[in-house]
């Protein structure tokens, strides 16, 4: 049977108290070099007067939610300034299509920097390749994934079509396959690699330790939908794919598992949405 | 178990059980708030449209010529208004839903209530940019009591786990 986990240290000792890192008794480095339960090595446990407040990883959360403003502010910045422009003008002139793509790229390479400098002040506290991750696995559920997040976006987009008659989703860019190569580029090569370096490896890898794996997936998905916010109606089918990619990072422990499943997410969107202009 | 006087550990502990609770209720009522009014607003969709409509058509001197198309067009713009609606009230019930789940995962919680109404708040200021100013105060101390709350979550989280209370959980 088990021994019973001891009280609560006294606070006035706290300080050569240590919290074991592997049963997570507590015990004296006063008395003793090693945990007297376990005989874990003590430099490796966590001194408990250093264990409270935010911690590296609430710093970590509190930054990245900071970042998530920036990304949230452009995101409405974009959706403000394209308010204005008709879906159907954008369809009929490709000048005012590649006018509306220029707009996209600078506040994608706003989005980029940002991204940028919160990979620089994190990538330290946040291991990129997390435990527990199969990289076989990730690559055999590539397919399968891929076809349940698109598969959930069509099926979504369509019932709210039929139910309603709303198109929740126009792009008249899509009228105009010679600016095919730009459209790939900032609707699906950006997006695929900064969106996910952001959610799935920065978002996803400091929530972890907070909240655990299925939490922080869903947490994660939650602020890539809401990222999202010039396609609100899309919103339940963005938090779904969030939660597909999610799981494709940490089944894969690899980030070019969930970058590739995006890519090719947004790839056939676009590829599909050309086919029905033509 | 009565979170208030559950054995917390330390003055810091129950300090960040209070502002769980503020937290909690913020989630609870601004939730059931928005419930309430974007519900209203969602029955209320076809009035709305139609006003909206009559005073645009004022103020640029126009007059229907195909009564069918109108007619269309409206029930098209009535059918996004309420699918709007229904996004928001979806996400104020997942504002109570969080609010209701603080004590039992703190950090999912409150992070996902905090992000769910920033990002209402901005949708508002997409649909509106005036919405920006409008309440700005309430706004802003909702925001800033909710960051406190997943700071003091975060907070809760490690000094629990430290102290050996096998995760965040804040419920027996």
């Amino acid at each position: 049977m088990e021994d019973e986990a001891p009280p609560p240290p006294d606070p006035a000792t706290a300080g050569a108290t240590r919290c074991c890192w592997r049963c997570r008794k507590f015990y004296s480095t006063a008395l003793v070099q090693a945990c007297p339960h376990c005989g874990a090595p003590a430099e490796l446990s966590v001194p408990l007067a250093a264990s409270t407040g935010p911690g590296v990883e609430g710093q970590a959360v509190s930054k990245l939610m900071v970042a998530c403003g920036l990304l949230l502010a452009t995101s409405i910045g974009f959706a403000l300034a394209g308010r204005s422009v008709d879906e159907e003008e954008v369809a009929a002139d490709p000048e005012v299509a590649a006018s509306l793509l220029r707009g996209l790229t600078i506040f994608e390479v706003i989005d980029t920097a940002i991204v940028a400098i919160a990979l620089l002040k994190l990538h330290k506290v946040i291991p990129f390749r997390p435990a527990g991750g199969s990289a076989a696995r990730g690559w055999t559920m590539l397919g399968p994934l891929l076809v349940v997040g698109l598969g959930a976006n069509f099926l979504y987009h369509w019932g709210v079509r039929e139910l309603t008659g709303v198109e929740p989703v126009a792009e008249g860019v899509y009228a105009h396959p010679g600016l095919l190569p730009w459209v790939v580029l900032v609707y699906c090569v950006q997006p695929a690699i900064v969106e996910e370096l952001f959610f799935r490896y920065l978002c996803l890898g400091a929530m972890r330790p907070l909240m655990g794996t299925g939490a922080a997936i869903f947490v994660s998905s939650i602020l890539f939908g809401m990222a999202h916010l010039g396609a609100l109606l899309s919103l339940p089918a963005l938090i779904f794919i969030g939660i597909v990619l999610g799981y494709a990072r940490v089944a894969s422990g690899t980030l070019l598992v969930p970058i590739l499943i995006h890519f090719l997410h947004n790839l056939t969107i676009v590829l599909v949405g050309m086919y029905d202009a033509l | 178990m009565d979170t208030t006087t559950a054995p917390l550990g330390s003055l810091a502990q129950a300090s960040r059980t209070r502002q769980l609770k503020v937290a909690r209720w913020i989630l609870i009522v601004v939730g059931i708030l928005h419930v309430l009014f974007y519900g209203f607003m969602y029955s209320n969709a076809e009035e709305e449209v139609e006003t909206v409509f009559k005073q645009q058509m004022r103020a640029e001197g126009l007059v229907v010529t195909d009564q069918a198309l109108f007619d269309s067009e409206k029930a098209k713009a009535v059918k996004t208004v309420r699918l709007i609606y229904a996004v928001v009230v979806a996400l104020a019930v997942g504002m109570v839903i969080c609010g209701l789940l603080v004590y039992k995962a703190p950090v999912p919680a409150t992070m996902t209530g905090l992000i769910i109404y920033v990002g209402m708040v901005a949708a508002f200021v997409y649909f509106d940019a005036s919405n920006l100013y409008k309440g700005i105060i309430i706004k802003v101390l909702v925001i800033v009591a909710l960051v406190k709350a997943v700071q003091a979550a975060i907070a809760y989280h490690r000094e629990a786990a430290a102290l050996g209370e096998g995760g965040p959980s804040l419920e027996a």
